[in-house]
């Protein structure tokens, strides 16, 4: 269950997302932190798809940057459309997962 | 200060940063390491240092792997970050789940980690008040002289207190560092270090009580500075270096390259060593344990200026320069070079002890034997070095350093502390005395009859300070010189109420539980030297 708090930081969060890439994009949340864990803690996760990356670790770096300056922990995980199309067919894979799996929060 | 709870909690968080950095430290050569394996122990690192500091502030923060979340939340908290923030707030992909999946070869920047994994670890040392070891030392010898202990000796281990250095020898001359190497000696000498950890305490037979360790130790040492090698211990930074030093028949001081663990050290000594496991550290360093190729040691500002300074002595009492065989630290009052005597020696460690513990004022009492103002054996009174607990007198600094306002109120702070101390030490007071006359209890400084004198002692530290030392060494240099006015005011006293010395009023103000002010000493101006 998302609280109302969680709710508001996802939604902060992909705005921030989707304001930092090139249009067009995609900000897809595919794991959050679980208040029924007895840890209770974690970071979000999120996929933004970009049209192109030219330095996908850089990137990955200044978005997960960009919300962690907002106090929002997640680990960001950015790809190009063209691995959106390839790179999720394989099952299993993170990026298979969340493209399965997750939600769009925010596109342009 | 952080509840005992937390501060484990952040020195755990530390020691687990620190087996990262030992990781990195082996493989970040090794163009077999992938980047990926790098990239992921230099975020560890970086994570659980500023989740140790965010621990020891007593800062709730999340379970992420997110540096820029980390080190906002530290922002936000009036915490001063690291100079390095935008390099480290990059570094959190390397921890992400998505590393598994990824190829990420030649994103690590490889000879920026060594600078990034230092600046790390200054920048929480300082922020945990690690590097204050003086401070940290007194806190502890607090714990250890209330419950009488050796226990807590172990947390200069694992709190990886600093520097303990310098035992040179040549010849068969010595020359002694700072108090921390006395230390140095108990670490070594009780107990069983194995594995990178202290397994075991002090043994039954070992003193009991500081004063006795140290005076204990002092021995011990002297017989190590007339060895030819020396175990030495560093601080360095992050984590203790070991190393063994030699002299060559040149007169070079030379050491084995130094060991950056702990663990390796000792798994090169277990490997050495003739009985393995216990005791595994020799009493004296073998002439054959060696750790790698020789190289030569260059010497510390401090270790020049000290060798500097004896060079010129010798000068100044010769009138010529040393020859080969001449003994660099030499007895100042025969007429031909000699060696320093024993029993000279073990004055030189006893003053410095009593000075209260610095590379400086150990050069003090050095220079005060050159000058011949250690013949007090001689005079009319006894030495007080010899019976000098130096506990009180770290009492008195551990007080200090949390006492509010600019430097020279915490400096005056010790030395009022002190000065009772030495008071109290002089003869006689044991026993209380029959008298009318109303005094301190216990017997501070007088404003008006003593405060000129302790305004000479907090000149002389204030050049202290001004000559680069830190506040710290300032403060201890006070806290010496006021100690020897104190008892010098004990030796000239008819007798104070010390049936009251131990009394609650007394106790609270040695715990710095009252303040004292001494307004019109602290808006003096400037004087020269004490008199």
């Amino acid at each position: 269950m998302t609280t109302a708090t969680e709710r508001a930081t996802i939604e902060r969060a992909g705005r921030a997302l989707i304001e930092a890439v090139e249009v067009p994009s995609k900000v897809i949340l595919f794991g959050s932190p679980s208040p029924d864990d007895a840890s209770g803690e974690g970071d979000y996760k999120f996929l933004v798809i970009e049209q192109e990356v030219h330095d996908r670790f850089g990137e990955m770096a200044r978005l997960g940057a960009l919300l962690g300056r907002l106090l929002i922990p997640a680990e960001v995980v950015v790809i190009d459309a063209d691995q959106a199309e390839h790179a999720g067919v394989a099952k299993g894979s993170l990026i298979h997962r969340a493209l399965s799996q997750g939600r769009v929060i925010a596109q342009s | 200060m952080p509840s005992p709870e937390a501060r484990d909690f952040a020195l755990t968080l530390v020691r687990k940063a620190e087996q990262d950095e030992t990781i990195l430290a082996k493989l970040l050569g090794d163009p077999a390491a992938a980047d990926e394996m790098l990239g992921f122990h230099l975020q560890q690192a970086v994570e659980k240092r500023l989740k140790a500091v965010l621990a020891f502030r007593e800062i709730d923060f999340k379970r992420s792997h997110s540096i820029a979340y980390l080190t906002t939340l530290l922002e936000q908290n009036d915490v001063g970050l690291p100079a390095c923030r935008d390099q480290i707030e990059a570094l959190s992909p390397w921890a992400g789940d998505a590393r598994y999946e990824d190829d990420y070869e030649g994103a690590l920047d490889r000879p920026t980690v060594p600078g990034l994994v230092d600046m790390m670890a200054n920048w929480s040392d300082e922020l945990m008040e690690m590097t204050t070891w003086l401070a940290l030392t007194a806190r502890l010898l607090q714990s250890f002289a209330r419950e009488g202990v050796y226990d807590h000796v172990a947390l200069l281990v694992q709190r990886r207190l600093e520097a303990f250095v310098i035992h040179v020898t040549v010849d068969g001359s010595a020359w002694v560092g700072s108090i921390d190497d006395l230390m140095v000696q108990v670490l070594v000498g009780s107990f069983d270090l194995r594995q990178g950890e202290v397994v075991s305490a002090v043994p039954s037979d070992q003193p009991k009580t500081m004063g006795d360790g140290l005076a204990s130790v002092a021995a011990d040492t002297f017989e190590y500075l007339n060895a030819k090698q020396v175990l030495l211990l560093v601080r360095s930074g992050k984590s203790f270096s070991f190393m063994w030093w030699h002299v060559t028949p040149e007169r070079m001081l030379t050491a084995d390259a130094p060991s950056d663990s702990l663990s390796a050290v000792l798994l090169e000594l277990d490997r050495t060593a003739s009985s393995p496991g216990v005791g595994a550290l020799p009493e004296k360093p073998d002439p054959d344990v060696r750790f790698s190729a020789g190289v030569v040691h260059m010497l510390t500002d401090d270790e020049r200026a000290s060798m500097e300074a004896q060079l010129e002595a010798f000068r100044e009492k010769f009138g010529r320069d040393p020859k080969p065989e001449d003994p660099i630290f030499f007895d100042p009052e025969a007429d031909e070079p000699e060696l320093m005597s024993r029993e000279k020696f073990g004055r030189i460690v006893a003053m410095a002890e009593e000075f209260g513990a610095t590379e400086y004022s150990k050069r003090m009492a050095a220079a005060k034997v050159r000058a011949g103002m250690v013949a007090r054996a001689d005079a009319d009174q006894p030495a007080p070095y010899d019976e000098v607990n130096p506990v009180p007198i770290l009492l008195a600094l551990a007080n200090a350093v949390d006492v509010e306002g600019d430097g020279l109120a915490r400096c005056l702070h010790a030395a009022v502390h002190a000065w009772a101390e030495g008071h109290l030490a002089a003869p006689g007071h044991p026993e209380p005395a029959a008298t009318d006359v109303p005094l301190h209890v216990p017997p501070f400084p007088d404003p008006a009859s003593d405060g000129e004198r302790l305004e000479a002692v907090l000149a002389i530290a204030r050049e202290r300070a001004e000559d680069g030392g830190s506040e710290v060494a300032a403060m201890v240099v006070a806290a010496g010189l006021a100690w020897e006015l104190g008892w010098q005011r004990g030796l000239e006293c008819e007798g104070c109420a010390v049936e009251h010395a131990d009394g609650p009023f007394a106790r609270a103000m040695r715990r710095g539980e009252i303040g004292i002010s001494f307004a019109p000493i602290l808006s003096a101006p400037k004087t020269g030297a004490a008199s």
